[in-house]
């Protein structure tokens, strides 16, 4: 039988999500009801084992309900037959006193606690022995850090768990609490896969063929450079040495989505929303930007107003330019005040020699054509 | 003016359009045409005909309520006749929103028409397509323009707004060119948006209300909170990141000191060490030593063998010679002196001779001499006796001479004879010297025998030191290989001694110096231990601050991405701000600049129709550049408010406003005019002056009047009638 594993990271219980606005709330129980879903995964696929790489918990001291929530899943997963196993991340860190990791006995099988990988754990589960990683990085305790990570023999399969950020570029600062690491790291590690929290999006580590590590990435979409899928990630091995079968398997409860929608033929904001309403699935929250260059000037406020009951949350951007429609063309040519004053914007923009002065123009024009039509 | 080009309607067919069904209609160009219809018989539909039937319907609801009672054909056809020869044709169905425009040519000498293009789309007025912008090109070349607007603003006259707006309203919207505001209605906008914003005042920001929440400042102030927030919490993370950093220092110290306290038997054993290494550097130190004095001597004995073969370099021959050189050069010395003394025996001999020779020559010179006195005299006649004794004792002197000379002769063989036996020996003494010379490479001419004589010495001597130096170098041993220990000493064994001695050093500093290692040893561990003391007791210290900080009540990185969201938001009310003030100070400089003239232009041209609608009662009309009040001049060039006329006055002013408009703001076509019962207040005396007044417009501007006045029957306009209405009431044209 094989051995399985299911890899998530980031959860963010307990997030606060003003950016959400009024869909805040709503949009925490998505958070708490995609933890659920990982949970339902595990179980439906029987794993052997769940591996969460830090930031379970948006902060180190959430409310008790959130803690309870993930108490509840984990107990779950205890029910089931199903070890778990956790590192802290940066956002519920271990490192203070009222940490909640600190303060709650959650039902993991283990908990990382130690500042380095120096202590793993070992067992057999269905014929396989499996060695498990773990680090809880602390300022004061840690000094080696990756370097503490070596394969202890050569049986089984090993795995590591680590909330940590990867180096991608020279340039970048990144924290020592981050436990910065090489792309090429992982390959170098003997190890048959390093599970990985941190950053939000999925991403693979390969050596050759072979998966050797992975970003699960969010579960949940919590702002917008979360956009799309969110995933857990299921490993798969036949048997110690032989490459892993790794399956990204989508977990969100509601996307974030961003669109694009030209509005440049249409009438009004009605007729906006309802082309928003044709091209955007309602299971989804959106950003949408608008584009194009209308009669009109779209009321971001009003579209909003008119699909917020359909979508929960939706932001709707206006990149429209009037300049170059046929409205203004129109209004160009009136001997009117009205036509004189676009007439001058329109000088005035092409003579902006930078995004800013345009972006005031574009407004100071849509405030015109606002208040005279 | 006069540049315009004349645009009139000459033809229009209807085929379906609201209540109106297969109505045709001929206005006539000059002055124009009345059309004299019963109220709800279709004259607004009849001028909506006209308008639509150029722009059609940007508003599907409204197109659907002007679509034909009753279905069938919705089409409107029109021909207009630009600058008198070209003829545009345009036929609009609204049911397929398609168009086609014909452009004719008259030929005026021949009076033939000619087609001169043809273009035909679907310009639908409600999206965009490429056959709207045709079409839009098309209209351009008829009106001058494209838009409906225009026309409703400059060729459209309907029965007017003065039923609700004052006429300064009217004025102010005419120009605006908005049926939605005004120019001053949209600086207020614009102001009142700008103070939303800002609490201050567009004009001069500088003056900023007081205690009032702005949209702005309550960003700034939000902005402020949280920067400060981020502050205090990245200030409460720096203390405690110092702190811990502190502490960590402090423990990793005490572990240090541990470990040294603990590592006693390593140190002493390192002790133990550095007392060997120091031995056998010693040892090293003194054994180059000595192989530098070696190596020293022979180096001084290279230089004095130098300076000694130098010295013996000329003198080498000297070496060469037989150990009984210092006779040699004593019978050399003698030779010299034996030839010498031979050639000086030689002189003596020659010395002795010459002189006799002088004399023997002087005594035949003078024998001779007397002889020849003696003949002579004798000859000449002299005393022979005298002369005969002269030559006697001339002869005399002669024998003498003559014995004299062989007497010398036979002497002077002796001598030649002493002298050859003299030279011979000293030739002899000569060669054997050259000989002897030679043989020693002396050059016999220059040599010094003394000298000579202590240069074989110093050879002698120089060989003699030369001889004992090299049994002492002998001695000395081989340089080479004394060299080479040395260097080895130096460069590896030494090297390697200190590299040990310095890295034992380095890990244990403590003990370089010049004092005992045990002594400094113990000193340390004295050290050590109230260091160990005091890091305890900053450890408690640490961990009690550690303990009094507060927590961060905010998350680091929740503020900062709150600070992000508020310049995002402060970004975008920035550019609101000055896009409003942007709007607000265009729309400034249009009413200083553009209103100015326009106004200008109008109010001179509506003084002059009100004038002639007035019949001469007002003169003038002016317009307040602040209030916007408008009043007119009456013939004693008294003032009167506008608003203080009376209706039929103000009909009449309106009309003259609407007039004017179409003459100065239209852009370069003669424009016809379409009214629509703007004088339904008119009494008969002011309807005459509109009469007289619109003859002389109609010369310029096609005049098409909508009316349900019967009096205007009688007017001199050619008059068109439309049947009375069957059905309900027609929409109003504004509504479009």
């Amino acid at each position: 039988m094989s051995l399985k594993v299911l890899h998530l990271a980031d959860v963010h219980l307990g997030a606060r999500l003003s950016n959400f606005g009024r869909y805040a709330e709503q949009r925490r129980q998505e958070i708490e009801g995609a933890f659920r879903r990982a949970m339902d995964v595990a179980i439906q696929r029987d794993v052997h084992l769940v591996v969460i790489a830090g930031d379970l918990f948006d902060s180190r001291n959430p409310e008790r309900e959130t803690v309870n929530v993930a108490r509840g899943q984990l107990a779950r997963l205890r029910e089931a037959g199903i070890r778990s196993f956790g590192v802290p991340g940066t956002h519920d860190s271990l490192a203070f006193a009222d940490s909640v990791y600190r303060r709650e006995n959650l039902p993991f099988d283990h908990f990382f606690t130690g500042p380095d990988f120096a202590d793993p754990v070992e067992f057999e589960v269905d014929g396989h022995s499996v060695t498990v990683y773990g680090i809880a990085y602390d300022r004061e305790q840690t000094t080696d850090g990756w370097r503490s990570l070596a394969r202890r023999h050569t049986e089984g399969i090993h795995i590591a768990i680590a909330h940590a950020a990867c180096q991608d570029h020279p340039g970048w600062s990144i924290p020592a609490d981050d436990l910065p690491f090489a792309p090429d790291d992982l390959q170098r590690l003997a190890l048959d896969y390093v599970a990985l929290g941190h950053y939000h999006n999925l991403r693979f580590f390969h050596r050759g063929e072979r998966v050797v590590g992975a970003y699960s990435g969010s579960v949940t979409g919590r702002n917008w450079k979360e956009t799309g899928k969110r995933h857990v990630v299921l490993i798969e091995w036949e048997g110690a040495g032989s490459p892993p079968a790794v399956t990204a398997v989508p977990i969100q409860v509601r996307l974030l989505e961003t669109g694009e929608i030209d509005v440049g033929d249409l009438p009004d904001s009605v007729a906006i929303a309802d082309a928003i309403r044709g091209a955007c699935e309602s299971s989804s929250i959106w950003r949408v930007t608008l584009t194009g260059d209308p009669d009109f000037v779209p009321s971001a406020e009003a579209i909003v107003a008119d699909l917020e009951a359909r979508y929960g949350y939706i932001e709707v951007h206006d990149a429209t330019t009037l300049v170059t429609s046929r409205l203004l063309a129109e209004r160009r040519e009136e001997e009117t005040v009205r036509g004189e004053f676009f007439r001058r914007l329109v000088d005035a923009r092409e003579r902006a020699d930078d995004e800013r002065s345009r972006a005031v123009v574009d407004r100071a024009i849509k405030l015109g054509v606002e208040v005279f039509g | 003016m006069t540049d315009r080009l004349d645009l009139r309607l000459v033809r229009l067919r209807v085929d379906g359009f609201g209540r109106l069904r297969d109505f045709s209609f001929q206005p006539a160009s000059d002055p124009g045409t009345i059309v004299l219809a019963p109220n709800e018989a279709g004259k607004s539909t009849l001028a909506s005909a006209i308008v639509r039937g150029l722009f059609g319907f940007r508003d599907k609801e409204r197109e659907a309520a002007r679509s034909p009672w009753g279905g069938g054909s919705f089409q409107v056809h029109q021909e207009w006749v630009l600058g008198g020869r070209t003829r545009c044709v345009i036929a609009r169905d609204f049911a397929t929103q398609s168009v086609v425009v014909e452009w004719h040519q008259l030929d005026e000498t021949t009076g033939q028409i000619s087609i001169e293009g043809r273009w035909e789309g679907q310009p639908n007025p409600r999206g965009r397509s490429v056959d709207r912008e045709r079409y839009e090109a098309e209209l351009r070349r008829l009106l001058g323009f494209a838009t409906p607007e225009v026309f409703l603003q400059t060729a459209y006259v309907g029965p007017g707004g003065l039923a609700v707006r004052p006429i300064e309203t009217e004025l102010l919207r005419l120009l605006s060119g908005s049926e939605r505001a005004d120019f001053r209605a949209a600086m207020e906008t614009l102001e009142a948006g700008y103070y939303r914003l800002t609490q201050a005042d567009i004009t001069d920001p500088s003056r900023v209300a007081k205690q009032k929440p702005r949209q702005l400042e309550t960003l700034a102030t939000d902005r402020r909170d949280t920067l400060r927030r981020q502050t205090d919490s990245q200030s409460e993370q720096v203390a405690r990141d110092r702190l811990e950093t502190a502490l960590a220092a402090n423990r990793s110290r005490l572990a240090e000191v541990d470990v040294e306290r603990e590592a006693r038997v390593v140190v002493e054993k390192s002790i133990r060490r550095l007392r060997e290494l120091q031995q056998e550097e010693e040892r090293f130190q003194r054994r180059r030593e000595e192989l530098e004095q070696a190596i020293g001597r022979i180096t001084d004995w290279e230089s004095s063998v130098r300076e000694k073969t130098k010295e013996l370099q000329p003198l080498v021959g000297y070496l060469r010679q037989e150990a009984d050189f210092a006779t040699q050069l004593g019978e050399l010395r003698r030779l010299a002196k034996e030839r010498d003394r031979a050639l000086e025996e030689l002189g003596v001999v020659r010395g002795g001779a010459e002189p006799r020779g002088r004399q023997l020559k002087f005594l035949g010179a003078a024998g001779g001499a007397i002889l020849v006195v003696g003949v002579v005299g004798i000859l000449a006649g002299g005393s022979v006796g005298l002369f005969g004794a002269v030559a006697v004792g001339g002869l005399l002197v002669l024998s003498a001479f003559g014995w004299s000379v062989r007497y010398q002769r036979a002497k002077a063989q002796g001598v030649e004879a002493s002298q050859r036996s003299i030279k011979t020996r000293a030739a002899r003494f000569e060669a054997r010297r050259r000989a002897m010379a030679e043989a020693a490479s002396l050059d016999p001419d220059a040599i010094d025998i003394d000298v000579e004589r202590r240069r074989y010495d110093r050879a002698q001597q120089l060989k003699s030191e030369l001889d004992g130096m090299q049994q002492a170098r002998d001695a000395l041993g081989d340089y080479q290989a004394l060299e080479r220990e040395r260097r080895e000493i130096g460069e590896k064994k030494l090297d390697v001694l200190r590299l040990e001695r310095r890295q034992i050093l380095e890990e244990y500093p403590f003990l370089d110096g010049d004092e005992e290692f045990e002594h400094r040893f113990a000193a340390r561990q004295q050290q050590l231990e109230v260091e160990q003391n005091q890091l305890v007791e900053q450890e408690l210290e640490h961990r009690r601050k550690l303990a009094d900080l507060p927590l961060a009540p905010d998350d680091p990185r929740e503020l900062e991405a709150r600070v992000q969201e508020l310049n995002e938001a402060t970004e975008r009310l920035a550019i609101e701000r000055d896009a409003h003030r942007l709007a607000y100070t265009t729309l400034a400089a249009c009413r200083d600049e553009f209103v100015t003239i326009m106004t200008e232009r109008l109010e001179g041209r509506i003084g002059e129709l009100f004038g002639e609608l007035t019949d001469g009662r007002y003169r003038g009309v002016m317009r307040d550049p602040r209030s916007c009040e408008v009043t007119v001049e009456g013939v004693e060039k008294v003032e009167v408010p506008a608003a203080s006329l009376s209706r039929g006055a103000r009909d009449q002013l309106y009309f003259a406003m609407r007039v004017a408009v179409v003459e100065v703001m239209a852009a370069d076509r003669a424009l016809p005019l379409i009214l629509d019962d703007p004088f339904l207040h008119f009494d008969d005396r002011r309807l005459a002056r509109v009469e007289r007044m619109l003859e002389r417009v109609g010369a310029t501007h096609q005049i098409i009047l909508l009316t349900h006045d019967a009096r205007l029957s009688d007017w001199s306009f050619p008059c068109t009638r439309l049947p009375a209405p069957a059905a309900p009431s027609d929409e109003e044209l504004s509504a479009d």
